[in-house]
């Protein structure tokens, strides 16, 4: 009962919170300081106008439709692999030194080289999509992997598992609760990933969109968008950790692996 | 019959020498015995057991079970685990009926068939819990129906009741007896206990250490079925303390700390 | 057979040392497979990029590197780099000192956390390159907003990781050192801050991390000064080797920053490592 009051005090100082700094920007907005600053109630009323224009949702349609297309084999191939990595270990000597470099360099810089080799088009933003979550998904997968314990592994052998009952009845449920994980990282690295390119491209989709409202100084509208793409962003997640709830009833509290740069 | 003749294990240590963990070890076991082997920490009867159930290669001799040499596990074992050693993603049912899985029974079958066993062991009400959420005394009922939902002529059992606290181990061995005089399995238990292994056993392993070796192999005349009165009887105490005797001898100066 | 598992002895035995395939493994194979992967995705971008008609797209490895070996002897690319390394410090050095104080506020103080999380978990969330187009109309194409996106970059993890290490400051160490009647600031001082000390290195480092990201947001999208024009030049001109040489140049400054504030993390935090090596 008292962590129930608790809650619902914080949420209630939240709400105040969100309030508060709220009224500090309807301020600022009147005493028009600067147009980055434009008051609250305006861009609360852009955001029906927006949200509904058939400019957004192309450009919401262009962004999903880049996401459908690469994450889901990014994800397929990354557990795959990391699957193989995480089990065997001349697989994982080979590929170590490959996946850490790229988890440890700040991806965004290898955009400039990904337009010129696929052009300025959807082929770049599908190749940004794939370097930002393949290898988070690869190193969770392999985390999750080597998390196995390795007397279940015996006690299945024990009962006559060969490899690859091994692989299939013991190694992949215990490596799922951090192969989720990757999956919810990736996720959010998928919205980075197509937000920045498709801001570098200016054109197509949500982060075209961003660019043009940007050097059109139409504020209010840019606002719109970005409260919009930061929900999404939340919800995304939001579904994800759902369905892995779901999914996984014996998980107490997973641990995420996650590497330095994040992505844009 | 298990014949075991001659077996030998070295490991290779990692400053490039060799480490002698078991050394012309040589018994048979008969079938519908129950056999205990009892000894040290150190003295590889655990890495024993393990031959027998085809999950080590011995460095030297060999194992025949029926004139059968084991190369490998075989549907004829199953084997029982100190940590109890369940999924925790599936639940007891499951879990129960996962050695039959792993046979080639599908999931639906395999839940099918593991029932009887479950209600053998009193948990059936438990059947869709999630291991995490039961005892370790209620656990180690899931592995021992687990090893016997397989239908094993032979149950390897390695110190199965050492996690648990001294009254819950009591009742297991009680529902253990109760349990082999019905399945008639012939059963290689390895244990630390004394007590334990006069209670069980027809017969009793003592071994020595550094290297592993037999030391000698005592025969329990205790009356069957064993009973809570088998505890407080004369032969039994003669065999504990006998027992007790041998393996202080092993451990040397009784002042210093066994070692682990 | 069970390879993968080896041959594991039961408790109370485990005086014998680690033993089976895996043990006997000789200790040179595994650099054998590390240098000879990369070696061989080395050779086939050289391979590959010879192979092109053009040299326009895909830049054959020795070419890259012959560019950047230029590039390194040229003025004006140290100019741009200084163009882009200056704000990059004033944002990150600044998104350190406000992560660090509003972590440990979140962290101690239930009430402030409770206010500001909307903020923070809507931050959280939002790719910060979206704010990119605010801070250019709030101040324009200059250091300052390059400060300010460096700084939003970075701000959160560290807020985030501090405000973790704080909350998970052992309860019993508190009450120790209020058992002694130690007063709030001196708690705080002598307690609290030193053993959030690996949370807020953690937070350094990742933050580094994000504000290296950025910086090179910052080059890619306000291309008008730095790398960034560097980049959008060489695109112009076709100077494909330039390109990449320019893109490996800040790719080598991230990784650096990232080991030198892993190197920083780990002497600071060494007591938790020990720590942990005891228990």
């Amino acid at each position: 009962m008292r962590s129930m009051s608790a809650k619902n005090r914080n949420r209630v100082l939240s709400i105040i919170g969100l309030a508060v700094g709220l009224a500090i920007w309807e301020v600022i907005g009147r005493l028009e300081l600067s147009p980055a600053f434009p008051p609250v109630t305006a861009v609360i009323g852009a955001i029906t106008e927006v949200w509904t224009s058939a400019r957004f949702l192309d450009a919401l349609r262009e962004s999903l439709i880049s996401i459908a297309i690469a994450l889901p084999p990014s994800l397929i191939f990354g557990i795959g692999v990391g699957l193989l990595v995480g089990r065997y270990r001349p697989v994982e000597w080979a590929l170590d030194p490959l996946i850490n470099t790229f988890l440890s360099l700040p991806l965004v810089a290898l955009i400039p080289v990904l337009f010129l080799i696929f052009g300025l088009g959807r082929g770049s933003i599908l190749a940004t999509i794939v370097i930002y979550t393949f290898f988070i998904v690869v190193v969770n997968t392999a985390a999750g992997v080597r998390t196995t314990d390795p007397q279940i592994v015996e006690m299945a052998t024990s009962f006559g598992a060969g490899e690859q009952q091994v692989m299939r009845r013991v190694v992949l449920p215990s490596a799922l609760p951090l192969m989720y994980a990757g999956v919810r990282i990736a996720t959010g690295r998928a919205i980075r990933a197509v937000i920045i390119a498709e801001q570098v491209i200016g054109l197509i989709g949500l982060g075209g969109l961003v660019q043009r409202l940007g050097g059109a100084f139409a504020v209010e509208q840019l606002y719109a968008v970005i409260l919009f793409i930061g929900l999404f962003g939340l919800v995304s997640m939001e579904a994800v950790t759902a369905v892995e709830r779901r999914a996984l009833p014996w998980v107490i509290a997973p641990e995420d692996t996650e590497p330095a740069f994040q992505g844009a | 019959m298990i014949e075991i003749e001659g077996i030998g294990r070295r490991f290779n240590t990692r400053d490039g020498g060799s480490f002698e963990a078991l050394k012309d070890v040589s018994f048979s076991v008969k079938d519908k015995e129950f056999f205990s082997i009892i000894g040290p920490s150190g003295c590889g009867k655990t890495t024993l057991l393990k031959m027998v159930a085809g999950l080590v290669k011995p460095t030297a001799g060999r194992i025949d079970i029926d004139g059968q040499t084991v190369i490998g596990p075989g549907e004829d074992r199953a084997m029982v685990f100190q940590q109890f050693v369940l999924l925790p993603w599936a639940d007891i049912l499951t879990n129960v009926g996962f050695g039959l899985e792993l046979r080639g029974m599908s999931r639906k079958e395999s839940r099918e068939a593991a029932k009887p066993y479950l209600e053998q062991v009193g948990l059936t009400r438990f059947a869709e819990h999630y291991p995490h959420e039961l005892s370790g005394g209620m656990q180690q009922r899931v592995g021992l129906a687990r090893a016997l939902a397989v239908g094993p002529d032979i149950l390897l059992m390695d110190e199965p009741f050492g996690a648990l606290d001294a009254q819950t181990r009591q009742l297991m061995q009680e529902d253990l007896m109760r349990l082999w005089e019905v399945e008639q399995t012939t059963v290689i238990f390895v244990t630390h206990s004394m007590d334990e292994a006069a209670y069980l056993s027809d017969r009793v392993l003592v071994m020595d250490t550094h290297p592993g070796r037999v030391r000698e192999i005592l025969d329990v005349p205790l009356p069957r079925p064993r009973e809570e009165s088998t505890r407080r009887s004369p032969v039994f105490n003669e065999l504990t303390s006998h027992m007790w005797h041998e393996l202080r001898g092993m451990m040397g100066d009784p002042t210093l700390p066994a070692p682990e | 057979m069970v390879a993968q598992s080896g041959p594991t002895l039961g408790s109370g035995e485990s005086q014998v040392p680690e033993a089976g395939p895996r043990a006997r493994a000789n200790r040179w194979t595994p650099w054998v497979f590390r240098i000879g992967s990369v070696g061989l995705v080395l050779v086939i971008w050289e391979l590959y990029g010879r192979a092109q008609e053009t040299t326009l797209f895909f830049v054959p490895v020795s070419s890259v590197l012959a560019a950047l070996w230029g590039q390194l002897q040229s003025a004006e690319f140290w100019d741009a780099f200084g163009q882009t390394f200056i704000p990059f410090i004033w944002g990150w050095l600044l998104s350190l000192a406000v992560g660090i104080v509003l972590g440990l506020l979140i962290g101690r103080f239930n009430t402030f956390d409770a206010l500001t999380k909307p903020y923070v978990t809507f931050l959280n969330a939002l790719p910060v390159s979206t704010l990119v187009p605010i801070a250019v109309i709030l101040f324009g194409i200059g250091y300052a907003s390059r400060i300010l996106v460096v700084f939003l970059f970075g701000v959160v993890e560290v807020t985030l990781n501090t405000a973790a290490g704080v909350r998970y400051v052992n309860k019993d160490l508190i009450e120790m050192g209020e058992s002694f009647n130690a007063s709030q600031p001196r708690l705080f001082r002598k307690v609290i801050f030193p053993a959030s000390l690996p949370g807020i290195m953690a937070g350094v480092r990742i933050g580094t991390g994000r504000a290296v990201v950025g910086m090179v947001v910052v080059e890619i999208l306000l291309v008008a000064v730095g790398m960034g024009r560097l980049i959008l030049r060489y695109r112009g001109r076709f100077q494909s080797a330039d390109l990449y040489a320019v893109v490996l140049a800040l790719i080598i400054f991230g990784i650096l920053l990232q080991v030198l504030a892993r190197q920083i993390e780990r002497r600071v935090s060494k007591w938790k490592h020990e720590m942990e090596q005891i228990a």
